[in-house]
Protein backbone atom coordinates (compact mmCIF):
# COMPACT_ATOMS: atom_id res chain seq x y z
CA UNK A 1 0.00 0.00 0.00
CA UNK A 2 1.54 3.40 -0.58
CA UNK A 3 1.28 6.27 1.42
CA UNK A 4 1.75 10.06 -0.56
CA UNK A 5 1.36 13.06 1.95
CA UNK A 6 2.41 16.73 1.71
CA UNK A 7 1.41 18.11 4.91
CA UNK A 8 1.52 21.85 6.07
CA UNK A 9 0.59 22.74 10.35
CA UNK A 10 1.78 25.47 12.49
CA UNK A 11 1.44 24.58 16.05
CA UNK A 12 3.27 28.05 18.07
CA UNK A 13 6.26 28.37 16.60
CA UNK A 14 6.49 24.93 15.44
CA UNK A 15 5.63 24.59 11.61
CA UNK A 16 5.72 21.09 9.63
CA UNK A 17 6.11 20.73 6.35
CA UNK A 18 6.57 17.40 5.44
CA UNK A 19 5.99 16.34 1.95
CA UNK A 20 7.04 12.38 1.37
CA UNK A 21 5.60 9.18 -0.64
CA UNK A 22 6.51 5.98 1.49
CA UNK A 23 5.97 2.33 0.07
CA UNK A 24 4.69 1.37 3.52
CA UNK A 25 4.35 -2.51 2.42
CA UNK A 26 5.63 -3.24 5.84
CA UNK A 27 7.55 -1.55 8.78
CA UNK A 28 8.16 2.50 8.34
CA UNK A 29 10.55 4.06 10.72
CA UNK A 30 10.16 7.80 11.31
CA UNK A 31 13.46 8.66 13.01
CA UNK A 32 14.56 12.54 14.20
CA UNK A 33 15.95 14.09 17.12
CA UNK A 34 13.28 15.47 19.51
CA UNK A 35 11.13 18.42 18.48
CA UNK A 36 11.48 17.00 14.93
CA UNK A 37 7.74 16.76 14.38
CA UNK A 38 8.13 12.63 13.80
CA UNK A 39 4.62 12.65 16.77
CA UNK A 40 3.00 15.55 15.21
CA UNK A 41 3.24 14.31 11.69
CA UNK A 42 2.27 10.89 12.86
CA UNK A 43 -1.15 12.73 14.46
CA UNK A 44 -1.60 14.01 11.19
CA UNK A 45 -2.15 11.40 9.49
CA UNK A 46 -4.11 9.58 12.06
CA UNK A 47 -6.25 12.70 11.48
CA UNK A 48 -5.74 13.70 15.35
CA UNK A 49 -4.17 16.95 14.11
CA UNK A 50 -7.33 19.16 12.68
CA UNK A 51 -5.50 22.07 11.62
CA UNK A 52 -3.72 20.21 8.84
CA UNK A 53 -3.23 21.49 5.66
CA UNK A 54 -2.53 19.57 2.84
CA UNK A 55 -3.61 15.82 1.14
CA UNK A 56 -2.95 12.60 2.44
CA UNK A 57 -3.58 9.64 0.19
CA UNK A 58 -3.61 6.01 1.08
CA UNK A 59 -4.12 3.30 -1.47
CA UNK A 60 -6.48 4.51 -3.67
CA UNK A 61 -8.49 6.85 -0.27
CA UNK A 62 -7.97 10.11 0.08
CA UNK A 63 -7.49 10.98 3.62
CA UNK A 64 -7.33 14.34 3.21
CA UNK A 65 -7.68 16.69 0.10
CA UNK A 66 -8.82 19.98 -1.35
CA UNK A 67 -9.92 20.60 2.67
CA UNK A 68 -11.80 17.98 3.43
CA UNK A 69 -10.18 15.60 5.97
CA UNK A 70 -11.21 11.66 6.51
CA UNK A 71 -12.53 11.54 10.13
CA UNK A 72 -9.81 9.71 12.51
CA UNK A 73 -12.65 7.20 12.96
CA UNK A 74 -13.45 6.20 9.32
CA UNK A 75 -10.00 5.82 8.53
CA UNK A 76 -9.53 2.13 9.46
CA UNK A 77 -5.99 2.24 11.71
CA UNK A 78 -4.73 1.42 15.28
CA UNK A 79 -2.80 3.68 16.84
CA UNK A 80 -0.22 2.82 19.62
CA UNK A 81 0.40 5.58 21.85
CA UNK A 82 3.24 7.19 23.68
CA UNK A 83 1.51 6.08 27.24
CA UNK A 84 -0.66 3.56 25.72
CA UNK A 85 -3.85 5.49 26.89
CA UNK A 86 -5.87 2.70 27.73
CA UNK A 87 -9.31 3.53 28.53
CA UNK A 88 -9.56 4.32 32.55
CA UNK A 89 -12.75 3.21 33.14
CA UNK A 90 -12.43 -0.51 31.68
CA UNK A 91 -10.16 -3.58 32.58
CA UNK A 92 -7.81 -4.88 30.07
CA UNK A 93 -10.69 -7.46 28.25
CA UNK A 94 -13.05 -4.79 28.11
CA UNK A 95 -10.22 -2.52 26.10
CA UNK A 96 -9.51 -4.95 23.81
CA UNK A 97 -13.36 -5.69 23.34
CA UNK A 98 -13.99 -2.03 22.60
CA UNK A 99 -11.71 -2.01 19.74
CA UNK A 100 -12.69 -5.64 18.94
CA UNK A 101 -16.52 -4.20 18.37
CA UNK A 102 -15.65 -1.27 16.28
CA UNK A 103 -13.53 -4.05 14.42
CA UNK A 104 -14.34 -3.81 10.21
CA UNK A 105 -12.68 -6.94 9.31
CA UNK A 106 -13.16 -9.46 12.65
CA UNK A 107 -12.82 -12.61 10.58
CA UNK A 108 -9.35 -11.71 9.77
CA UNK A 109 -8.10 -13.17 13.25
CA UNK A 110 -9.86 -13.94 16.17
CA UNK A 111 -9.29 -11.94 19.56
CA UNK A 112 -7.78 -15.51 21.28
CA UNK A 113 -4.50 -14.89 18.51
CA UNK A 114 -4.14 -11.27 19.36
CA UNK A 115 -4.13 -12.01 23.42
CA UNK A 116 -1.70 -14.94 22.50
CA UNK A 117 0.64 -13.02 20.07
CA UNK A 118 0.89 -10.28 22.22
CA UNK A 119 1.05 -12.70 25.51
CA UNK A 120 -1.59 -10.44 27.51
CA UNK A 121 -3.44 -13.66 29.01
CA UNK A 122 -2.65 -13.44 32.59
CA UNK A 123 -3.94 -9.25 32.21
CA UNK A 124 -7.37 -9.76 30.78
CA UNK A 125 -8.95 -9.29 33.86
CA UNK A 126 -6.56 -6.27 35.41
CA UNK A 127 -7.47 -2.73 35.46
CA UNK A 128 -4.90 -0.64 33.16
CA UNK A 129 -3.91 1.82 36.31
CA UNK A 130 -2.41 -2.07 38.40
CA UNK A 131 -0.24 -2.62 34.49
CA UNK A 132 3.63 -1.83 34.07
CA UNK A 133 4.66 0.34 31.74
CA UNK A 134 5.42 -2.55 29.50
CA UNK A 135 2.46 -4.59 30.27
CA UNK A 136 0.62 -1.41 29.26
CA UNK A 137 1.87 -0.67 25.79
CA UNK A 138 1.34 -4.86 25.12
CA UNK A 139 -2.49 -4.07 25.82
CA UNK A 140 -2.31 -1.01 23.60
CA UNK A 141 -0.52 -2.95 20.64
CA UNK A 142 -2.73 -6.00 21.32
CA UNK A 143 -6.08 -3.32 21.46
CA UNK A 144 -4.78 -1.21 18.22
CA UNK A 145 -4.33 -4.81 16.32
CA UNK A 146 -7.46 -6.19 17.93
CA UNK A 147 -9.47 -3.75 15.65
CA UNK A 148 -8.07 -4.53 12.55
CA UNK A 149 -6.79 -1.87 11.10
CA UNK A 150 -4.97 -1.96 7.80
CA UNK A 151 -2.25 0.46 8.88
CA UNK A 152 -0.38 0.63 12.29
CA UNK A 153 0.67 3.84 14.04
CA UNK A 154 2.82 3.83 16.65
CA UNK A 155 4.63 6.34 18.30
CA UNK A 156 7.55 5.97 19.98
CA UNK A 157 5.79 2.89 21.77
CA UNK A 158 8.90 1.97 23.87
CA UNK A 159 10.12 5.30 25.33
CA UNK A 160 8.04 5.10 28.75
CA UNK A 161 8.86 1.50 29.14
CA UNK A 162 12.15 0.71 31.20
CA UNK A 163 15.08 -0.61 29.89
CA UNK A 164 14.95 -4.72 30.30
CA UNK A 165 11.07 -4.39 29.18
CA UNK A 166 12.37 -2.32 25.96
CA UNK A 167 14.78 -4.87 25.27
CA UNK A 168 12.08 -7.81 25.26
CA UNK A 169 9.36 -5.62 23.44
CA UNK A 170 11.29 -4.89 20.47
CA UNK A 171 11.75 -8.72 19.88
CA UNK A 172 7.99 -8.82 20.38
CA UNK A 173 7.08 -6.08 18.40
CA UNK A 174 9.30 -8.02 15.41
CA UNK A 175 7.00 -11.15 15.99
CA UNK A 176 4.13 -8.96 16.01
CA UNK A 177 4.53 -7.06 12.71
CA UNK A 178 5.63 -10.34 10.94
CA UNK A 179 2.80 -12.55 12.37
CA UNK A 180 -0.25 -9.77 11.52
CA UNK A 181 1.70 -8.34 8.27
CA UNK A 182 -0.33 -5.23 9.07
CA UNK A 183 1.98 -2.09 7.71
CA UNK A 184 3.42 -0.20 9.95
CA UNK A 185 4.86 3.60 10.98
CA UNK A 186 6.72 3.21 13.75
CA UNK A 187 8.14 6.70 15.03
CA UNK A 188 11.01 6.80 17.29
CA UNK A 189 14.26 8.39 18.33
CA UNK A 190 16.37 5.48 18.98
CA UNK A 191 18.01 4.99 16.06
CA UNK A 192 19.00 1.07 16.69
CA UNK A 193 14.85 0.70 17.31
CA UNK A 194 14.57 1.47 13.69
CA UNK A 195 17.70 -0.47 12.07
CA UNK A 196 15.86 -3.62 13.95
CA UNK A 197 11.76 -3.63 13.07
CA UNK A 198 11.62 -0.96 9.97
CA UNK A 199 13.01 -1.84 5.92
CA UNK A 200 11.95 2.24 4.84
CA UNK A 201 13.36 4.90 7.37
CA UNK A 202 11.84 8.66 6.76
CA UNK A 203 14.39 10.76 8.39
CA UNK A 204 13.07 14.15 9.89
CA UNK A 205 14.43 17.47 11.14
CA UNK A 206 12.75 20.61 12.89
CA UNK A 207 9.43 19.98 10.77
CA UNK A 208 10.76 18.89 7.53
CA UNK A 209 11.62 15.50 5.99
CA UNK A 210 15.42 14.72 4.84
CA UNK A 211 15.55 11.45 4.40
CA UNK A 212 13.05 9.33 2.86
CA UNK A 213 15.21 5.49 1.54
CA UNK A 214 15.50 2.05 2.83
CA UNK A 215 16.50 2.01 6.02
CA UNK A 216 19.61 0.07 5.27
CA UNK A 217 20.52 3.65 3.27
CA UNK A 218 18.53 5.96 4.90
CA UNK A 219 20.37 5.12 8.77
CA UNK A 220 23.81 4.27 7.16
CA UNK A 221 26.47 6.12 9.73
CA UNK A 222 27.73 7.97 6.50
CA UNK A 223 24.21 9.76 6.39
CA UNK A 224 23.80 10.35 10.26
CA UNK A 225 25.52 13.79 11.43
CA UNK A 226 24.47 13.32 15.00
CA UNK A 227 27.37 12.56 16.72
CA UNK A 228 25.78 8.91 17.59
CA UNK A 229 27.30 6.02 17.94
CA UNK A 230 27.93 4.30 14.00
CA UNK A 231 26.47 0.77 13.59
CA UNK A 232 26.28 -1.30 10.29
CA UNK A 233 22.91 -3.33 9.52
CA UNK A 234 23.25 -7.23 8.65
CA UNK A 235 20.38 -8.91 7.41
CA UNK A 236 19.53 -12.40 9.13
CA UNK A 237 18.41 -15.39 6.41
CA UNK A 238 18.58 -18.54 8.35
CA UNK A 239 19.89 -19.92 11.92
CA UNK A 240 22.00 -23.37 12.29
CA UNK A 241 22.61 -24.39 15.84
CA UNK A 242 25.51 -25.81 16.66
CA UNK A 243 24.29 -27.09 19.98
CA UNK A 244 27.27 -28.95 21.64
CA UNK A 245 29.14 -25.80 21.44
CA UNK A 246 26.01 -23.11 22.33
CA UNK A 247 26.66 -21.37 19.34
CA UNK A 248 24.70 -20.47 16.20
CA UNK A 249 25.26 -19.88 12.80
CA UNK A 250 23.84 -17.08 11.26
CA UNK A 251 23.67 -17.06 7.36
CA UNK A 252 23.41 -12.87 6.68
CA UNK A 253 23.87 -10.25 4.09
CA UNK A 254 27.89 -10.25 5.22
CA UNK A 255 28.29 -13.86 5.52
CA UNK A 256 27.71 -16.53 7.87
CA UNK A 257 28.88 -15.33 11.58
CA UNK A 258 29.06 -17.38 14.68
CA UNK A 259 27.49 -15.80 17.72
CA UNK A 260 26.42 -17.46 21.25
CA UNK A 261 22.88 -18.97 21.18
CA UNK A 262 22.17 -17.30 24.29
CA UNK A 263 22.15 -14.07 22.86
CA UNK A 264 19.31 -14.98 20.47
CA UNK A 265 15.78 -14.60 21.12
CA UNK A 266 14.11 -17.70 20.10
CA UNK A 267 12.30 -16.43 17.54
CA UNK A 268 15.26 -15.39 14.95
CA UNK A 269 15.36 -11.43 14.25
CA UNK A 270 15.49 -10.05 10.59
CA UNK A 271 18.21 -7.84 11.40
CA UNK A 272 21.11 -7.43 13.79
CA UNK A 273 23.21 -4.23 14.57
CA UNK A 274 27.20 -4.49 14.65
CA UNK A 275 29.06 -1.31 16.18
CA UNK A 276 31.53 0.36 13.99
CA UNK A 277 33.89 0.14 17.48
CA UNK A 278 33.36 -3.33 17.38
CA UNK A 279 34.82 -4.06 14.29
CA UNK A 280 38.56 -4.10 13.85
CA UNK A 281 40.38 -4.66 10.27
CA UNK A 282 43.32 -6.82 9.44
CA UNK A 283 44.59 -7.38 6.36
CA UNK A 284 44.94 -11.00 6.23
CA UNK A 285 43.27 -13.71 8.39
CA UNK A 286 44.41 -13.84 11.86
CA UNK A 287 44.84 -18.21 12.31
CA UNK A 288 46.06 -17.12 16.15
CA UNK A 289 43.00 -14.96 17.63
CA UNK A 290 39.76 -15.34 19.65
CA UNK A 291 37.93 -13.24 16.94
CA UNK A 292 35.53 -15.93 15.76
CA UNK A 293 33.73 -13.96 12.70
CA UNK A 294 36.78 -12.91 10.81
CA UNK A 295 34.49 -11.78 7.42
CA UNK A 296 36.93 -11.21 3.84
CA UNK A 297 35.76 -7.30 2.90
CA UNK A 298 36.85 -4.87 0.31
CA UNK A 299 37.55 -1.30 1.70
CA UNK A 300 34.66 0.66 -0.23
CA UNK A 301 35.27 4.27 1.13
CA UNK A 302 36.85 6.06 4.07
CA UNK A 303 34.73 8.94 5.94
CA UNK A 304 36.69 11.02 8.29
CA UNK A 305 34.86 10.39 11.92
CA UNK A 306 36.65 12.46 14.21
CA UNK A 307 40.25 14.01 14.69
CA UNK A 308 41.81 10.56 15.65
CA UNK A 309 39.10 7.89 13.71
CA UNK A 310 38.30 7.39 10.79
CA UNK A 311 34.76 5.38 9.60
CA UNK A 312 35.68 2.85 7.27
CA UNK A 313 33.31 1.85 4.93
CA UNK A 314 33.26 -2.24 3.86
CA UNK A 315 31.49 -4.35 1.17
CA UNK A 316 31.32 -8.20 1.92
CA UNK A 317 28.87 -10.19 0.07
CA UNK A 318 25.94 -8.56 -0.34
CA UNK A 319 26.08 -6.10 3.00
CA UNK A 320 27.62 -3.48 3.94
CA UNK A 321 29.90 -2.84 7.36
CA UNK A 322 31.48 0.27 8.69
CA UNK A 323 34.50 0.09 11.08
CA UNK A 324 35.20 2.37 13.67
CA UNK A 325 39.36 2.49 13.23
CA UNK A 326 41.90 4.76 13.99
CA UNK A 327 43.57 7.26 11.75
CA UNK A 328 47.10 6.30 12.61
CA UNK A 329 46.19 1.99 11.74
CA UNK A 330 43.98 3.44 8.74
CA UNK A 331 47.32 5.03 7.53
CA UNK A 332 49.78 2.09 8.68
CA UNK A 333 47.56 -0.51 6.96
CA UNK A 334 47.50 1.30 3.82
CA UNK A 335 43.76 1.33 3.84
CA UNK A 336 42.07 2.55 0.47
CA UNK A 337 39.37 2.03 -1.98
CA UNK A 338 39.29 -1.86 -3.00
CA UNK A 339 41.68 -2.68 -0.56
CA UNK A 340 41.09 -6.38 0.55
CA UNK A 341 41.12 -6.81 3.83
CA UNK A 342 39.57 -8.72 6.77
CA UNK A 343 36.82 -7.41 9.04
CA UNK A 344 37.47 -8.87 12.87
CA UNK A 345 33.80 -8.23 14.21
CA UNK A 346 33.98 -8.62 18.23
CA UNK A 347 30.06 -8.46 18.99
CA UNK A 348 26.95 -8.06 17.22
CA UNK A 349 23.79 -7.04 19.18
CA UNK A 350 20.76 -6.72 18.66
CA UNK A 351 19.66 -3.32 20.60
CA UNK A 352 22.78 -0.79 20.71
CA UNK A 353 22.06 2.55 22.52
CA UNK A 354 22.55 4.63 19.25
CA UNK B 1 -51.04 21.40 62.64
CA UNK B 2 -51.40 18.32 60.78
CA UNK B 3 -49.19 15.64 58.48
CA UNK B 4 -50.31 17.51 55.22
CA UNK B 5 -48.68 21.13 56.40
CA UNK B 6 -45.21 19.51 55.92
CA UNK B 7 -45.76 16.94 53.49
CA UNK B 8 -47.50 19.03 50.99
CA UNK B 9 -44.71 21.72 50.81
CA UNK B 10 -41.95 19.30 51.31
CA UNK B 11 -43.49 17.01 48.23
CA UNK B 12 -43.75 20.17 46.46
CA UNK B 13 -40.21 21.27 47.12
CA UNK B 14 -39.37 17.50 46.13
CA UNK B 15 -40.55 17.51 42.98
CA UNK B 16 -39.50 20.88 42.16
CA UNK B 17 -35.90 19.84 42.42
CA UNK B 18 -36.43 16.49 40.84
CA UNK B 19 -37.61 18.09 37.75
CA UNK B 20 -35.56 20.98 37.90
CA UNK B 21 -32.25 18.70 38.36
CA UNK B 22 -33.26 16.21 35.54
CA UNK B 23 -33.83 19.15 32.78
CA UNK B 24 -30.64 20.82 33.82
CA UNK B 25 -28.69 17.81 33.47
CA UNK B 26 -30.00 17.78 30.24
CA UNK B 27 -30.12 20.77 29.00
CA UNK B 28 -26.41 21.42 30.79
CA UNK B 29 -24.87 18.19 29.97
CA UNK B 30 -23.93 19.30 25.57
CA UNK B 31 -23.31 23.19 27.44
CA UNK B 32 -20.49 21.71 29.64
CA UNK B 33 -19.38 19.52 26.73
CA UNK B 34 -19.56 22.30 24.58
CA UNK B 35 -17.35 24.88 26.77
CA UNK B 36 -15.14 21.82 27.67
CA UNK B 37 -14.31 21.44 24.35
CA UNK B 38 -14.50 24.21 22.45
CA UNK B 39 -11.57 26.79 21.34
CA UNK B 40 -14.26 29.83 20.58
CA UNK B 41 -12.58 33.80 21.89
CA UNK B 42 -16.53 34.02 23.75
CA UNK B 43 -15.71 31.26 25.91
CA UNK B 44 -15.02 33.14 29.17
CA UNK B 45 -18.13 35.46 28.40
CA UNK B 46 -19.83 32.31 28.44
CA UNK B 47 -18.43 30.91 31.46
CA UNK B 48 -19.46 34.06 33.09
CA UNK B 49 -23.07 33.99 31.98
CA UNK B 50 -23.44 30.33 33.26
CA UNK B 51 -21.75 31.31 36.70
CA UNK B 52 -23.40 34.78 37.07
CA UNK B 53 -26.66 32.43 39.26
CA UNK B 54 -24.26 32.04 42.02
CA UNK B 55 -22.93 35.87 42.88
CA UNK B 56 -26.19 37.50 42.17
CA UNK B 57 -28.66 37.80 44.98
CA UNK B 58 -31.50 35.96 44.62
CA UNK B 59 -33.82 38.76 44.73
CA UNK B 60 -32.06 40.39 41.67
CA UNK B 61 -32.31 36.92 39.57
CA UNK B 62 -36.55 36.62 40.73
CA UNK B 63 -36.70 40.32 39.80
CA UNK B 64 -35.55 39.86 36.37
CA UNK B 65 -37.41 36.70 36.08
CA UNK B 66 -40.94 38.65 37.24
CA UNK B 67 -39.96 41.25 34.53
CA UNK B 68 -39.57 38.47 31.72
CA UNK B 69 -42.13 35.82 32.69
CA UNK B 70 -45.51 38.34 33.54
CA UNK B 71 -47.91 38.28 31.12
CA UNK B 72 -47.00 41.40 29.88
CA UNK B 73 -43.04 40.79 29.53
CA UNK B 74 -41.44 38.99 26.75
CA UNK B 75 -41.20 35.49 27.51
CA UNK B 76 -44.57 35.49 29.15
CA UNK B 77 -46.20 36.86 25.85
CA UNK B 78 -44.87 34.11 24.32
CA UNK B 79 -46.11 31.66 26.40
CA UNK B 80 -49.40 33.30 26.37
CA UNK B 81 -49.78 33.68 22.30
CA UNK B 82 -48.72 30.12 22.19
CA UNK B 83 -51.41 28.96 24.39
CA UNK B 84 -48.89 27.77 26.96
CA UNK B 85 -49.50 28.36 30.66
CA UNK B 86 -48.77 31.23 32.79
CA UNK B 87 -45.53 31.46 33.91
CA UNK B 88 -45.34 33.30 37.25
CA UNK B 89 -47.29 32.40 40.42
CA UNK B 90 -47.23 28.60 38.79
CA UNK B 91 -45.52 25.54 39.22
CA UNK B 92 -43.87 25.91 35.50
CA UNK B 93 -42.87 29.58 36.38
CA UNK B 94 -40.53 28.13 39.80
CA UNK B 95 -39.25 25.29 37.44
CA UNK B 96 -38.27 28.11 34.90
CA UNK B 97 -36.38 30.09 37.96
CA UNK B 98 -35.03 27.08 39.39
CA UNK B 99 -33.35 26.00 36.04
CA UNK B 100 -31.77 29.24 35.90
CA UNK B 101 -30.61 30.18 39.93
CA UNK B 102 -29.32 26.21 39.86
CA UNK B 103 -27.53 26.19 36.48
CA UNK B 104 -23.91 26.96 37.72
CA UNK B 105 -24.03 24.05 40.24
CA UNK B 106 -25.01 21.64 37.53
CA UNK B 107 -23.22 22.83 34.59
CA UNK B 108 -19.90 23.63 36.31
CA UNK B 109 -19.36 20.16 37.97
CA UNK B 110 -20.46 18.56 34.07
CA UNK B 111 -17.95 21.01 32.24
CA UNK B 112 -15.07 20.40 34.94
CA UNK B 113 -15.38 16.39 35.03
CA UNK B 114 -15.48 16.67 31.08
CA UNK B 115 -12.14 18.71 30.91
CA UNK B 116 -10.43 16.13 32.96
CA UNK B 117 -10.73 13.09 30.59
CA UNK B 118 -7.74 13.52 28.49
CA UNK B 119 -8.20 13.76 25.22
CA UNK B 120 -5.64 11.12 24.46
CA UNK B 121 -8.69 8.53 25.91
CA UNK B 122 -11.15 10.41 22.89
CA UNK B 123 -8.22 10.10 20.52
CA UNK B 124 -7.87 6.54 20.78
CA UNK B 125 -11.56 6.16 21.06
CA UNK B 126 -11.63 7.35 17.36
CA UNK B 127 -8.87 5.84 16.15
CA UNK B 128 -10.34 2.46 17.35
CA UNK B 129 -13.27 3.38 15.09
CA UNK B 130 -15.54 5.00 17.20
CA UNK B 131 -17.87 7.94 16.07
CA UNK B 132 -17.88 11.39 17.94
CA UNK B 133 -21.78 10.39 19.22
CA UNK B 134 -19.83 6.74 20.54
CA UNK B 135 -17.18 8.50 21.83
CA UNK B 136 -19.31 10.50 23.94
CA UNK B 137 -21.46 7.67 25.07
CA UNK B 138 -18.85 5.33 25.55
CA UNK B 139 -15.89 6.93 26.92
CA UNK B 140 -16.77 10.60 27.88
CA UNK B 141 -19.95 9.62 29.70
CA UNK B 142 -18.80 6.23 31.62
CA UNK B 143 -15.40 8.99 32.87
CA UNK B 144 -17.41 11.76 33.42
CA UNK B 145 -19.88 9.83 36.12
CA UNK B 146 -18.75 11.09 39.22
CA UNK B 147 -19.14 14.54 38.12
CA UNK B 148 -22.39 13.76 36.79
CA UNK B 149 -23.37 12.56 40.38
CA UNK B 150 -22.10 15.78 42.00
CA UNK B 151 -23.93 17.97 39.74
CA UNK B 152 -27.15 16.07 40.22
CA UNK B 153 -26.92 15.90 43.82
CA UNK B 154 -25.51 19.67 44.22
CA UNK B 155 -28.95 20.42 41.39
CA UNK B 156 -30.83 19.17 43.82
CA UNK B 157 -29.76 20.41 47.08
CA UNK B 158 -29.05 23.79 45.76
CA UNK B 159 -33.00 23.79 44.70
CA UNK B 160 -34.20 22.42 47.86
CA UNK B 161 -32.84 25.78 49.15
CA UNK B 162 -34.57 27.99 46.93
CA UNK B 163 -35.89 31.04 48.44
CA UNK B 164 -35.74 34.59 47.10
CA UNK B 165 -36.45 33.60 43.54
CA UNK B 166 -39.28 31.54 44.35
CA UNK B 167 -40.84 34.22 46.52
CA UNK B 168 -40.40 36.64 43.64
CA UNK B 169 -41.94 34.60 41.22
CA UNK B 170 -44.07 31.99 42.73
CA UNK B 171 -45.70 33.87 45.92
CA UNK B 172 -47.01 31.10 47.91
CA UNK B 173 -50.39 29.03 46.50
CA UNK B 174 -50.27 26.07 48.20
CA UNK B 175 -49.35 22.81 46.65
CA UNK B 176 -48.06 24.92 43.22
CA UNK B 177 -45.27 27.00 44.67
CA UNK B 178 -45.22 26.87 48.43
CA UNK B 179 -42.34 25.38 49.01
CA UNK B 180 -40.39 24.57 51.99
CA UNK B 181 -38.88 27.49 52.72
CA UNK B 182 -41.62 29.55 51.40
CA UNK B 183 -43.58 27.32 54.44
CA UNK B 184 -40.94 27.92 56.63
CA UNK B 185 -40.60 31.98 56.41
CA UNK B 186 -44.14 32.34 56.66
CA UNK B 187 -44.28 29.79 59.77
CA UNK B 188 -42.14 32.27 61.49
CA UNK B 189 -43.77 35.51 60.51
CA UNK B 190 -47.08 33.98 61.89
CA UNK B 191 -45.04 33.05 64.87
CA UNK B 192 -45.71 29.21 64.80
CA UNK B 193 -42.44 28.08 65.98
CA UNK B 194 -43.24 24.75 66.44
CA UNK B 195 -43.81 24.08 62.90
CA UNK B 196 -41.04 26.15 61.66
CA UNK B 197 -39.16 24.18 63.84
CA UNK B 198 -40.29 20.86 62.10
CA UNK B 199 -40.04 21.91 58.47
CA UNK B 200 -36.19 23.85 59.06
CA UNK B 201 -35.14 20.32 60.41
CA UNK B 202 -36.14 18.56 57.88
CA UNK B 203 -34.99 20.77 55.53
CA UNK B 204 -31.66 20.56 57.58
CA UNK B 205 -31.30 16.77 57.81
CA UNK B 206 -32.40 16.24 53.63
CA UNK B 207 -29.46 18.67 52.93
CA UNK B 208 -27.11 16.88 55.21
CA UNK B 209 -27.75 13.65 54.04
CA UNK B 210 -27.28 14.74 50.37
CA UNK B 211 -24.07 16.36 51.15
CA UNK B 212 -22.78 13.38 53.18
CA UNK B 213 -23.73 11.67 50.08
CA UNK B 214 -21.54 13.48 47.78
CA UNK B 215 -18.49 13.09 49.49
CA UNK B 216 -18.75 9.77 50.15
CA UNK B 217 -18.98 9.52 46.27
CA UNK B 218 -15.89 12.10 46.42
CA UNK B 219 -13.83 9.52 48.39
CA UNK B 220 -14.86 6.36 46.84
CA UNK B 221 -13.13 7.44 43.90
CA UNK B 222 -10.12 9.45 45.39
CA UNK B 223 -6.96 7.72 44.01
CA UNK B 224 -5.76 8.04 47.37
CA UNK B 225 -8.11 5.04 48.38
CA UNK B 226 -8.36 1.92 46.55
Amino acid sequence: MKISFDLQLQKGRFSLDAKAELPADSVTAIVGPSGAGKSTLLRCLAGLETDAKGDILVGEEAWLQNGHSLAPHFRRIGYVFQHAALFEHLNVLQNLNYARKRALDAELYTLDEVVQVTRIQHLLDRSPDTLSGGERQRVAIARAIASTPQLLFLDEPLSAVDESARRELVHELERIFRRFQIPALYVTHNLAEAARLSTHTLRMKAGRITANAATQLALAPTQLSDGSDPFSIVVIRSRDELPEEGLSRLDTSIGPILVSSASLPRDLPRRILVRARDIGLSLSPLPETSFLNQIPATVQAIHEHSISQVLVQLSCEEGTLYALVTRRSAQKLLLAPSRPVHALIKSVTLQAEA
Amino acid sequence: MSVSDIWIPLALTLKLAAVSTLLLLLLCTPLAWWLAHTRTRIRPVIEALVSLPIVLPPSVLGFYLLVCLAPSGPVGKVSQALGGPALVFSFTGLVIGSLIYSLPFVAQPLQNAFSAIKSEQLEAAATLGSSPLDRFFSIAIPQAKQGIVTAAVLGFAHTLGEFGVVLMIGGSIPGETRTLSIAIYESVEMLEYGQAHILAGVALAISFVLLVLIYSLNRASSPFKR
